[in-house]
């Protein structure tokens, strides 16, 4: 379960694109606090909640916090992540945070397991453009998630042998992500997200400045990214 | 409108190419009422009803208020509170129920 949650760290952020709506700042985007609670349920009936939050932002960063719960196993997880070059074209993961009940303090995440997640794939997802949108639309339905019901588009893409068909409204920003169901070969590759609630005046549980270096528990909780 | 005119195109069209041009233009006929519909489905839901919506009051996201499915860490003194009511209720309940087994032995 955990792997997944590290592959969909930087899937589940689309942001919708609207051409036709005045430019947002990063800040107005992505209010500090604001976020999603999803619901995860794995083909096998495994499930677990994961509530993505924006921990602060600025002009040209915002720093993501991820939290995640299982509802199978005693598994409680925070990540953060700074992302720089938010409204630029060129996106980076600049810092990366991790923390868990056995940890005495947040651990720093090496550059080494930051630089295995891709530009592209960032760009693809989080703060899409409304072109790269655009490309993968395929319509527009009334969804119902646990969340509400809500008018969303629907997109559908491939993506590592994987079929992934997601839902995405502007009712639900900042990350806008409605639902998400992905199909594939792989066990680990078809599960289904659904929007549980927004949530709003999160504060985030990791302060990167009294983060450590990474440990040996710490590494253990991190999985091995993919390089490229 | 366009859809009578198709339809009766439909009906007297003398050959399978009249036919099945006007069973494309039938099919793109609904093709475009389908997306009316959807924008005025769009239309009725307002802004108003909205998503839910939970307000952390600037906590964390960690804690038993914040779990689901397992009972692991600290209860607020809400819930412990509420605990021990219903623990209290409970076994108010059972006290009753001994009695009354007891009064029919």
């Amino acid at each position: 379960m955990l792997n997944l949650i590290f592959s969909l760290v930087f899937i589940l952020s689309a942001i919708h694109g609207d051409s036709n709506a005045k430019p947002k700042s990063i800040a107005e985007s992505f209010p500090p606090g604001s976020g999603s609670k999803f619901l995860l349920s794995m083909a096998d009936g495994t499930s677990a909640n994961l509530i993505i939050s924006i921990a602060s932002s600025s002009s040209s960063r915002v720093a993501v916090e991820y939290y995640f719960s299982s509802t199978d196993a005693p598994i409680e997880l925070w990540q953060q992540f700074i992302i720089e070059g938010a409204g630029t074209a060129r996106l980076r993961v600049a810092e990366g945070y991790i923390y868990a009940k056995e940890l005495k303090h947040p651990e720093r995440i090496p550059k080494d397991h930051l630089t295995g997640i891709d530009e592209t794939e960032i760009n693809e997802f989080l703060f899409s453009t409304s072109i790269q949108s655009a490309e993968f639309r395929v319509g527009e339905d009334v969804v119902q998630v646990p969340a509400g019901q809500v008018s969303a588009k629907r997109f559908k893409k491939q993506r590592e042998g994987a079929t992934l068909e997601y839902w995405i409204s502007e009712q639900a920003s900042p990350l806008g992500l409605v639902k998400l169901v992905s199909k594939g070969p792989k066990p680990e590759q078809n599960y289904t997200i659904v929007l549980g609630s927004l949530v709003k005046n999160v504060k985030p549980k990791i302060d990167p400045s009294a983060a450590e270096p990474l440990s040996a528990t710490g590494r253990g909780f991190l999985a091995p990214l993919k390089k490229r | 409108m366009a859809s009578g005119l198709f339809l009766s195109q439909l009906l007297f069209a003398q050959t399978p190419a009249e036919l099945a041009e006007t069973v494309k233009q039938l099919k793109k006929d609904v093709a475009e009422l389908r997306q009316e519909v959807q924008a005025l489905k769009a239309q009725r839901m307002s802004p108003a009803a909205g998503l839910k919506t939970e307000d952390l009051n600037h906590r964390t996201f960690d804690g038993a208020q914040n779990r689901q499915g397992f009972g692991q860490g600290q209860m607020s003194s809400e819930q412990r509170e509420e605990m021990m009511k219903k623990m209290e209720s409970l076994k108010k309940l059972l006290d009753e129920r001994d009695e009354a087994l007891k009064s029919i032995e």
